[in-house]
């Protein structure tokens, strides 16, 4: 039995350099990142590429991109959670908790990109508090998303954590004081499990209506402006799930084949855990690129004027190589998938290729929804403009990236990721 | 309660913009802010081409998209019919400036003393008509100087509307001259046109001459579809999608 928890504490073994030297590149990456987010303070959001949409730009360009695309891997979280306890899929329990980290980094990482992206970011902090309006969309998405989806997983893994973090305080192993705090007042009884599978139970259920209101408030942002031809329509909610679905997914497969690689953890990080992750984002991805068709099946069909131009220039104009990027990225993952599925022969690699493209084809969909529609798509005949992202947003965007490995990274090392399951550690 | 209203007659419109340079010397808007703005395209085909000129204020509408989507309620519809940006809890996120279909929102993306054409601030040489820099460039002529009443609360609800210091990080738009309006003026862009191409006034009294004119003639709200009940009407032909444009102002 000692030897079974070592399996699941491997990764909290002592660093080495390799460890040590990636930290140190994500630390660089965002001390640039820092600069430039500075330079955006003493001179103002003009160092990005972003310009207002009477002058032809883009007023919302990379940070809201990066903010949709790091709250949509945060469905990772609790749909995995989900399926755990409430559909009884307990063999995908060992990814869980990385699902649930992978949450709650994304929506703080999602956070810091709007409030990067705001123009008075401290007054942001205090006014969303002191005077939120519920009719905005974008209120409601940053106070049910920030608030209530965030605290909620928060909580959950709270609950779930209490009894791995007794067991390592009971053996010495791990950080002591995060130990204390999280085990203090947990006694590792049946009864004891019995009550915290219940309540995470119920909080799974609480959180799944959250999910879908989070990620189709995301999408009414988006859907709910009469003014941008390309954005109005009731498809961007379902669209935004699908989306999330798949790349959230997606970013929790990348993250568990990492960890399994490094710490050699096949066993515990089974293929099959793959295989069902796989399949979920297949059929995530499958969705989106039907609904993407639809999109553009309609575009082009029958449509405004200015939906007309954003179509065709999405096709064959100045957007068609990040478009086409965009489709072949999300139709190559899905045929791997589904080609393992039919050959019956499933592979980490292949499934680990899949979602590398389908997280590269969401951030390309993500900008492709926001720019196209201000640049081009104005009603009244501005002047057409375009958009490019500066050093300064392409830093940031960066650095926020490193900033959520860094803290992925570090706190594997104080904290199993992997849930011990019930037969590991025993009674205390 | 007034509830103010503007009627364009665009028949009358020559395309001199005079409006426009109204509305920077009384809002002081900075370089590529144009709170009033005048499409012109040529339209047709050589030797049969057209110039079509259309003013472009913000259109104050009462169904307005951008006070829908403010998510901390600093755009909002005065009671005298205006839609007012208070600078003051303004967080700047945009999200008026991407919901607004007459891309009337102009956000500020340096800071003011980085984008304005003159250097306002007070300095050795400056007296009551401006700086040293304005006076150099102005030479005898009275040049714009920096308006004061934009600094100060306005409009029925008395928050900080009428532009302020075109603070860094905040959006801002027409606000049909608040400052003047309260002093029961005509904006600027209304005094300033030289062909009686603007009438303003209150849409609520039957006897005003924007009630009666827009009871008489044929008028028309741009983007009719969309159906944002503006409170600015336009006579005449709008300027189409088609043609060239010729006026671009919006690129420095």
């Amino acid at each position: 039995m000692a030897k079974k928890l070592d399996a699941y504490l491997k990764p909290m073994n002592k660093a080495g350099t390799a460890f040590y030297g990636f930290l140190a590149v994500m630390v660089a990456v965002i001390a640039v990142g820092a600069y430039a987010l500075s330079l955006q303070f003493s001179q103002g959001h003009t160092v990005s590429g972003l310009d207002d949409i009477g002058a032809g730009g883009a007023s919302w360009g990379l940070y809201v991109t990066m903010l949709v695309y790091f709250i949509g891997i945060s469905y990772a979280g609790i749909s995995v959670s989900a399926a755990v306890r409430l559909l009884g899929k307990t063999e995908y329990k060992p990814v869980a908790r990385m699902g649930e980290l992978l949450s709650v980094i994304g929506i703080l990482l999602g956070s810091l990109a709007i409030l990067f992206d705001l123009g008075q970011p401290l007054r942001g902090l205090i006014n969303i508090f002191a005077y939120g309006r519920i009719g905005s969309p974008l209120f409601f998405t940053m106070s049910v998303i920030a608030g209530a989806y965030l605290f909620s997983t928060l909580v959950y893994m709270y609950i779930t954590t209490r009894r791995d973090a007794s067991i390592l305080k009971s053996k010495g192993l791990g950080a002591g004081w995060l130990n204390s705090i999280l085990s203090s007042g947990y006694k590792d009884t049946a009864a004891s499990r019995q009550k915290h599978e219940t309540a995470s139970r119920y909080l799974s259920m609480a959180i799944l209506p959250l999910l879908v209101m989070a990620h189709s408030f995301l999408g009414f942002n988006i859907g709910l402006t009469v003014a941008r031809p390309g954005w109005f329509g009731a498809i961007q909610a379902p669209a935004f799930i699908a989306i999330a679905a798949a790349s959230g997914i997606g970013a929790l497969i990348i993250i568990v084949a990492v960890f399994r690689h490094f710490h050699k953890m096949q066993d515990i990080l089974t293929d099959n855990i793959f295989k069902g992750l796989g399949a979920f984002m297949g059929a995530a991805t499958g969705v989106y690129i039907y609904m993407l068709i639809a999109e553009m099946y309609v575009m082009r069909y029958s449509s405004t004027v200015e939906e007309g131009i954003i179509a065709n220039a999405l096709l064959f104009g100045e957007f068609a190589p990040l478009y086409w990027i965009e489709l072949l990225s999300f139709a190559a993952a899905f045929t791997i998938i589904f080609a393992m599925f039919v050959r019956k022969s499933y592979n980490v690699t292949g499934i680990v290729v899949s979602a590398i493209l389908v997280n590269i084809g969401a951030v390309i969909a993500r900008q492709l929804i926001l720019v196209p529609s201000q640049t081009i798509g104005s009603q009244l005949p501005y002047a057409i403009g375009v958009y490019t992202p500066t050093w300064v947003e392409l830093s940031v965007v960066a650095a926020l990236f490193a900033l959520g490995a860094f803290a992925y990274a570090l706190i594997s090392k104080v904290y199993p990721l992997v849930e011990l399951p019930e037969d590991v550690g025993g009674e205390i | 309660m007034v509830k103010y209203g503007m009627l364009i007659d665009l028949n009358r419109c020559t395309g001199c913009r005079a409006c426009v340079q109204g509305c920077k010397a009384e809002n002081n808007t900075g370089k590529d802010i144009y709170w009033m703005y005048v499409f012109k395209r040529e339209v047709g085909h050589y030797p049969n081409v057209d110039i079509k000129t259309m003013p472009r204020p913000c259109q104050h509408c009462d169904n307005a998209p951008c006070v829908k989507v403010c998510p901390v309620g600093a755009r909002y519809k005065s009671a005298t019919g205006a839609v007012f940006t208070d600078s003051e809890r303004c967080v700047g996120c945009r999200y008026c400036q991407v919901a607004c279909p007459y891309g009337v929102n102009y956000f500020n993306w340096k800071h003011p003393e980085a984008n304005q054409y003159f250097n306002y601030q007070d300095d050795e040489g400056s007296d009551m008509y401006g700086s040293a820099d304005i006076k150099a460039l102005a030479g005898d002529a009275i040049a714009p100087m920096r308006n004061p009443e934009l600094d100060e609360k306005a409009g029925a609800e008395n928050r900080m509307v009428a532009g302020g210091g075109h603070q860094d990080g905040v959006m801002e738009k027409c606000t049909f001259c608040v400052q003047r309006t309260d002093k029961g003026l005509n904006p600027a862009c209304v005094a300033n046109c030289p062909t009686f191409v603007y009438t303003f006034g209150d849409l609520d009294d039957p006897n005003s001459e924007i009630s009666k004119k827009i009871g008489s003639e044929d008028t028309f709200h741009l983007l009719e579809h969309a159906d944002t009940k503006p409170s600015v009407y336009y006579m005449g032909t709008p300027v189409p999608r088609e043609g060239i444009d010729i006026g671009d102002l919006q690129h420095e």
